[in-house]
């Protein structure tokens, strides 16, 4: 039979090899299977190569075994390896402990790899991919895409969505109810009694069949609770299409990334469904579905994994194609050391990016220039990847590339998804804000900035399988020498660089305010780069703040400013902080509202009576109890396990209240608290008990409120004393 | 896998920080103003941390020189200024 | 502690230091020894503060700049990088450094019948290296196999423990 569809879900089906769920378009949704060996390798000197031989064929069900020679991307040639080839997941899983247990000594490859990336990079499938398919019965015999995911616009299938939602925060209060809507319906039920819950909730899934259950808390709470539900009364729930397999539940855990702690909540997949849930989705709130959908087909990874994985994850998945693709092997454990370099060059080399000190206060009609995904750039056009730029350090001054017969690994990789985002970014800006396209192509712009922003830092990850730490450090001194350039170009044409950060430059220039009147810069920079620069745009007026203990010292990344079209653009201060309360984030952001009306800097002290006005206003709200307890909370990350603590945090001690009410809190994890007086200090928002409002610490959030205040305030030479006078905040 | 050369921000707080005891005996107005030779330093890391000296000392040293020699030349314009009116 | 004297061909040196303990200690004596010729530096835990070295150099009247040439550094963040690194160690008898030698051997995430292996595999290459040149180690008390580590070396200095500098302020107090 003949068949075409959209690829929807590919997970391992035990002896079966992979099964494979299309979205037909005919509108029928299909599971077929194929057989589809997996192939792991082993390299090492061919005695013991020939001792792995003997060993495997001696099991009692020997693999197919293979010799070949593969390319190792971190050695000069290809290398001798054997090839064991076994017909599905478990038996690859088995097969390799017991190998990689008698022969520790060897190096193995392509081991522990997604199965859906290993179809993908034979079959160049991808999820959502639209594809013809001759089957015979249950089983594929052939596949072939009709698109790649580089197409700046595909047809989606036609997908069915079930939302459901518990009436409230889990984390806060219990939920009572749950909100349920699918096509045209939309209802609540309550969570108690179960049993009708629990038919309803099969009835939908036979009869509306979605593809997709979306859900908030569904990670954490939701599903976790359904299921205690229906084991209770004795009722499965049919969440899996693939009435073969058990639902999938990955546990939770911390870890440690960038020198952060990182929490992942528990995860629970389906087979021939998926489950998205909104609140443990990566970035989310950033791009929504359209995002994910957009995450996974270029990643390659299953729309569900897709969802909850980090960026990093995605890059790899996305190297681990361009690898497989090639007959590079992939390692199973990184173990590609940094060449030994002298001391002195290591002081040159181990430097990031370019941060400049700002020329502190206010100035008008200026320039912000950016690169336009500049590291990603620099990989794609100077060929900087784990094997080229491994053995030299290049020639950053010159900006000549590494050299190669072909792009390497990295570049490979990054330049499909560089020159898609390119087009969608050059698309957005031509659409008005009607256009129905505008918020598909924000949405996959963004799912491709976060994947584009990490590859670099993945570069320098220890445990990247293709990470070089020659490569990442390569990275920085390209974009050092770019950065500089830019700056060369700009004060050659006579601008004041008031600013340089990374990718990034903020000019003036004596009678220029129009963007067209920086397009010489812009084109002087390209010629002297070769990359590519945007104008973002020029601001009316721009503060560069001070630091806060010491007036007379910049700090690099805290500055807010007005664009000529009155768009507001603040970073480093309160308002874009995730620990600051709502409350003053929102004050602040008030003031910066009244102050955007300015024209020019010159017209600033002409607002100060209205900002003094609302800063009144915001300080008797606060001071009379009128601000919501919502707008009071703050969020605060527990940055390590509770005994690690020798002062505790204020997150931390209300981490404590939390476990004291019988919550379980894990390094990474946010804990929302409220200010009180005395000891300790915090009231945990989630805890649970009741809040004596006497007890909340009223003179400490007006102290926070004065000092976000004070840093918006301050470039306008107000003193401490001028903002905080009684007369302001009575 | 992370920077392992500290920064030069580290570098000058690890430089001030090595002042501590010259500082501590100078009499409190010749503070404020090694204080203040010290904040003109920092406005130029940047430029410190890219010339990637071994001893990056001195070219704290050459920032606080370049910012007096600023401040110079400011004066110098205005009395100029002045002369003439 | 004077290490230098400690220091002898076919000889595994190890100085344990304290866990709070940083490697300022270790600065004079790797200026010393730079300043005679070259040496081997594998910084095991983010370590090597190569600013500190050169003050440590100016400190002794010479130019940073060519003793700097003379030490040879490589990182190391995980345990397989590591055994990759040593197995790189040039076998001419130069002393070699080993900054902070277990720090890639605590990360669990590495299964510890694997970490065990690589230590053991470390251990028997440095044991190699040794015959040609001299070798310190630095290690934290109390971390997982300094026993084993302490038992395989041949000399074993402790480090007097002395408190970190206090943390710096970002400004002076005005």
């Amino acid at each position: 039979m003949k068949l075409r569809g959209w690829l929807f879900d590919i997970y391992p089906a035990g002896q079966d090899g992979a099964a494979i769920w299309l979205i037909g378009e005919d509108g029928k949704r299909y599971q077929f299977l194929q057989p589809f060996p997996l192939t792991f390798y082993a390299a090492g000197p061919l005695h013991r190569l020939r001792d792995l031989w003997r060993f495997l064929s001696r099991q009692d069900k020997p693999p197919m075994l293979s010799r070949t020679e593969r390319r190792d991307l971190f050695q000069s040639g290809p290398i001798p390896v054997m090839g064991i080839t076994v017909g599905d997941q478990e038996s690859l899983q088995g097969i390799f402990l017991k190998t990689q247990s008698s022969f520790p000594d060897l190096d193995y490859y392509d081991v522990d790899l997604n199965l859906a990336l290993r179809y993908s990079a034979r079959y160049q499938t991808f999820p959502l991919a639209l594809c013809d398919l001759e089957t015979e019965g249950r089983q594929i015999k052939a596949v072939t895409p009709l698109e790649t995911p580089w197409e700046m616009d595909s047809a989606l299938p036609p997908l069915r969505i079930l939302r459901l939602e518990p009436d409230s925060d889990p984390n806060h209060s219990q939920p009572a109810r749950l909100e349920i809507q699918y096509g045209r319906a939309s209802y609540t039920l309550p969570l108690d009694p179960a049993r009708p819950l629990l038919m309803d909730l099969n009835a939908i899934l036979k009869q509306y069949d979605p593809d997709l259950i979306l859900t908030r808390w569904g990670d954490t709470w939701l599903m976790p609770h359904l299921f205690k539900l229906s084991r209770d009364a004795n009722i499965p729930i049919l969440f899996n299409r693939d009435r073969s397999q058990e639902v999938a539940i990955l546990d939770e855990r911390s870890y440690f990334s960038y020198g952060q702690i990182v929490y992942r909540g528990q995860q629970v997949h389906f087979f021939g469904r998926w489950h998205i849930d909104s609140n443990n989705a990566l970035l989310y709130q950033d791009f929504e579905l359209d995002g994910i959908y957009e995450t996974a087909r270029v990643t390659r990874l299953p729309v569900q994994t897709s969802a909850r994985v980090s960026p990093g994850t995605g890059i790899s998945s996305m190297q681990i194609i361009t690898a497989l693709q090639q007959g590079i092997l992939v390692p199973w454990r990184k173990q590609q050391g940094e060449r030994f370099k002298t001391a002195l060059d290591l002081i040159h080399r181990d430097q990031g990016g370019l941060v400049y000190q700002p020329l502190v206060g206010v100035h008008e009609n200026v320039a912000e220039l950016d690169f336009v995904s500049m590291y990603p750039g620099l990989m794609v056009r100077f060929n900087i990847s784990p094997e080229t730029a491994g053995e030299t350090a290049g020639d950053p001054e010159n900006l000549a590339p590494f050299p190669g017969d072909t792009p390497g690994l990295v570049p490979q990789t990054l330049a499909p998804l560089l020159e898609k985002r390119l087009k969608l970014k050059t698309r957005i800006r031509t659409l008005s804000k009607w256009d129905i396209r505008l918020k598909s192509d924000q949405a996959r712009a963004t799912a491709h900035k976060w994947l584009l922003v990490t590859c670099f830092g993945y570069l320098g990850y220890k445990n990247a399988r293709f990470g070089r730490i020659e490569a990442h450090e390569a990275v920085t001194a390209y974009g050092r020498e770019a950065l500089l350039r830019a700056k060369e170009s700009a004060e050659g044409l006579d601008c004041t660089v008031l600013q340089l950060y990374v990718d990034g430059l903020w000019i003036k220039h004596a009678g220029w305010k129009n963007p067209g009147d920086f397009v010489p810069v812009l084109d002087a920079i390209i010629g002297n780069t070769r990359l590519p620069i945007v104008l973002e745009g020029v601001y009316r007026w721009i503060a560069f703040l001070p630091s806060r203990q010491d007036q007379r010292v910049p700090v690099p990344n805290r500055y807010f400013g007005v664009f000529q079209d009155g768009t507001i653009k603040v970073r480093g201060v309160e308002a874009r902080r995730r620990d600051t309360a709502q409350f003053i984030s929102r004050a602040q952001m008030e003031i910066l509202e009244i102050l955007a009306r300015a024209q020019n800097a010159i017209e600033l002290p002409n607002y100060l009576p209205l900002v003094k006005e609302l800063i009144r206003e915001r300080s008797m709200d606060l001071k009379a109890g009128r601000i919501p307890l919502e707008d009071l909370i703050i969020s605060q990350r527990l940055g390590r396990e509770l005994e690690g603590y020798k002062k505790p945090s204020p997150a931390a001690r209300a981490a404590h209240q939390l476990i004291q009410t019988g919550k379980q809190v894990k390094p990474g994890q946010r804990v929302r608290f409220l200010l009180t007086r005395g000891l300790p200090g915090v009231h945990a928002w989630d805890s649970q008990v009741p809040l004596d409002m006497r007890s909340l610490n009223i003179p400490l959030y007006s102290e926070l409120l004065k000092r976000a205040i004070h840093a918006i305030l301050q470039p306008l030479g107000l003193s401490q004393h001028a903002i905080f006078q009684a007369s302001l905040f009575k | 896998m992370g920077r392992t050369i500290p920064s030069i921000t580290l570098a000058f707080l690890e430089e001030q920080d090595s002042l501590k005891r010259f500082r501590r005996a100078l009499r409190k107005a010749d503070q404020q103003a090694l204080d203040d030779l010290l904040a003109a330093a920092r406005q130029h890391l940047a430029p410190a941390g890219y010339a990637a000296y071994p001893l990056p000392l001195e070219t704290f040293l050459l920032a606080m020189l370049l910012e007096e020699h600023k401040e110079v030349m400011r004066l110098r314009t205005m009395v100029e200024s002045r002369d003439r009116e | 502690m004077d290490i230098l004297p400690a220091l002898a061909q076919g000889r595994l040196c190890l100085a344990v230091i304290h866990p709070a303990m940083g490697h300022a200690w270790l600065m004079e004596p790797m200026a010393s020894l730079a300043e005679r010729g070259p040496i081997q530096v594998i910084d095991g835990g983010n370590h090597f503060n190569a600013y500190r070295l050169a003050k440590a150099i100016g400190g002794h009247g010479l130019d940073p700049t060519p003793v700097l040439r003379q030490v040879f550094v490589s990182r190391s963040f995980t345990c397989h990088q590591l055994a990759a690194c040593l197995s790189l160690v040039t076998s001419r008898p130069l002393p070699l450094i080993v900054l902070d030698f277990l720090a890639t051997f605590q990360d669990e995430s590495v299964p510890l019948h694997e970490r065990r292996k690589l230590f053991n595999v470390c251990l028997w290459r440095l044991r190699q290296i040794s015959r040609t040149g001299p070798i310190l180690i630095t290690a934290k008390a109390n971390t997982e196999f300094i026993g084993p580590l302490a038992e395989n070396c041949d000399q074993i200095l402790q480090t007097e423990l002395k408190p970190l500098p206090a943390t710096l302020p970002l400004f002076q107090d005005r």
